[in-house]
Formats: C-alpha cells, structure tokens, sequence
C-alpha cells in the first residue's frame, strides 16, 4: 500500500495541525507588514487634523488645479471685458425712425 | 490607598477626608498593576513590551502619547498567531489582508473596548469573522479551479509549512462553517473548550461535538486528497 492509500488517523492528523501550528517567517513577519500601512495611514490622519484644526484662510482646501483654472476663467473674462469694441454713436445703424424722433424731440431724447 | 500611575494620580486628590471617600476608595479594588513609568510623561518612552493586554489596552485608551505604542506591541505580540489561523482557514495568500481586516477594526474598536471577555477571545472573533468574509468573497472564484500541486507528497517533512496550510486550507473550506470554526480555533490556535465555546457562543458539548465530526470528515478527506503525514 502506498503512503496516498493510507487511511489519516487521529495521530495523523494531530501531526499535520502540529506541523500547520508552527511558525514561519510569514507569521513572523505579518506585525510589520500590517504596521508599515498603519503608520502611514496614521500620520495622513494626524496630517488631516492639523489642517482641519487650522483657521479657515489657512487651510489648503482648494486644490491648486481647480485654483488655476479659476484664474484662468477671470483672466479670460478680463480681457473679453477689456478688449470689447466700445459702441461709438457713429457705430449705430442708420434708422430712419430714429432720425424721425432725433428731429422731432431733440437731441436725447 | 492604590496609587497606581493609570490612574493619574486621582487617588491622592481626595486629601485625607475619610468621609469623602467613594465606595470604589473604601473598598477598593486589588491592585491590578504597578508600574514605575508616568503615563503622561511625554518625554519618557516607556518600553512596553512586557505590558500585559490589559494594561496596553488601558494605555490606548487614554489617548495619550504612548497610544499608537501600545497598539504597536499588541500588534506585534498577537498578528503571528491571527497570521497562522488565517493562513490555514483561508489560504497564506490571503492571510495578510485577514490579518489588516483585524487590526484595523481593533484599531477602531479598541477605544470601546470592555474588559470583560479577555483581548484574545475578541481579537479571534474578530479574525474569524474577517475569514469569513475573505472565504465569501473567494467563493466567486471556487478554490477547485486553483491548481493543486503536481503531486500529493510528504508534506509534514517538508521545511516550509505553506504549502500544507493551503492544502488544510482548501480542506476546511469543505466543512460547514461551525465546524470549521470550532476546528480551528482548537487545532490551530490551541484555544480550550471553554474559551471557544465564548467565542462562538455555543455550548460546551456543542463545540467538543462540531471538533469531532469535523474531524472525522477532515480524515476522511484528508486520506482521499492523499495528505498524510
């Protein structure tokens, strides 16, 4: 009979848990692992307190994209309002009502 | 009067006014622990180390500087062993996220923890129910279609044990639940009958009665997969 063929008993098994209970180098090793994630998830959540405790003005709570954008759009709207061809009188389109009124009214009227 | 350092020093505040004391003072408590290190000394670190559970539990709680200190030794003193349950109940590829599972949800609960139940009961409560839900999400991808290695073989001689805990493993997740728990908390943590019985909240013959037929279905698989020692 080979050793496949052979019937686990209770012994058996107790060696197998016995064998399944000893320590490697994984089990050895699990704190570690799991602490160096935990340190740096610690240190961001004391990060996000200190900024949550600063005062309003001093917490960077916009991020520096949407801030360039934001400038970007006033810097856009500035010029559009800047650059905007002035609407001259002379720039009006003739109108035959208009000078009609203009001849009977008076200038401003 | 105790005057232990965990308790900042309180005792001393009520002066010598036998009449002002508390119950609690007339009839105190045996003292739990003395130790030499003030608390909230922030310029001392103390080595806590060889701290009971309870006394870092305590020093959690208080938030103070040695806080995270504390959590780090109880990490460190207890991830082996919830490391090799779970090595054996779900896998050792999947043993080190049971193991985050855990300790996170420590790291959050420890805050509210009683001491009524020993750290050790709730900590394995805790894993099994983080295997529990590892073995529930890998049921999507059933562990037959993992593959077996070449060839059943002498695993007990073998130096690493990694691969005898997959093929244990694979074979407790043939068992119903109850079973499984009972099985490993004995086998694998070398818990008694008593402290399993608090943990999975069944009855002492119950839980002897789920070890032995899990047993007993574990040979009968054991011998058909060709695992023997």
């Amino acid at each position: 009979m080979s050793q496949f063929e052979s019937e686990v008993g209770d012994a058996e098994l107790d060696a197998l848990f016995a064998q399944a209970r000893e320590p490697n180098e994984a089990d050895a090793g699990a704190a570690e692992r799991f602490l160096t994630g935990h340190r740096v998830r610690v240190a961001q959540a004391q990060t996000q307190a200190q900024i949550q405790s600063r005062p309003l003005w001093v917490r960077p709570r916009i991020p520096a994209k949407w801030l360039a954008a934001a400038l970007a759009s006033a810097a856009v709207i500035a010029g559009v309002g800047v650059l905007r061809p002035s609407l001259a009188p002379g720039d009006l389109p003739a109108s035959a009502a208009y000078a009609a009124y203009q001849d009977a009214l008076g200038e401003g009227w | 009067m105790v005057s232990s350092p965990l308790r900042g020093g309180v005792a001393s505040a009520t002066g010598g006014f036998p009449f002002q004391l508390s119950p609690l003072e007339l009839f105190p408590r045996p003292p739990p622990l003395t130790y030499e290190v003030t608390l909230n000394d922030s310029s001392h670190s103390p080595d806590l180390r060889g701290w009971p559970d309870e006394a870092l539990v305590q020093v959690f709680q208080q938030r103070g500087p040695h806080s995270e200190g504390a959590f780090e030794v109880l990490v460190t003193r207890h991830a082996p062993r919830i490391h090799r349950l779970a090595a054996s109940m779900v896998g050792p590829g999947s043993a080190d996220d049971v193991v985050q599972d855990v300790f996170i949800a420590v790291h959050s609960g420890l805050q509210n923890f009683r001491a009524e139940a020993a750290l050790t009961t709730w900590l394995h409560r805790i894993a099994l129910n983080a295997c529990t839900r590892a073995l529930k999400q890998r049921s999507s991808v059933p562990w037959e279609s993992v593959a077996e290695p070449a060839a059943p073989h002498d695993l007990t001689l073998s130096g690493e044990n990694t691969d005898l805990r997959e093929r244990l493993a694979r074979a407790l997740y043939t068992l119903p639940p109850d079973q499984r728990e009972a099985l490993a908390l004995r086998e694998l943590s070398g818990l008694d009958y008593a402290e399993i019985a608090e943990i999975t909240g069944a009855e002492l013959g119950t839980v002897k009665s789920r070890i032995n037929r899990a047993r007993a279905a574990l040979r009968v698989l054991l011998t058909r997969t060709g695992v023997t020692p």
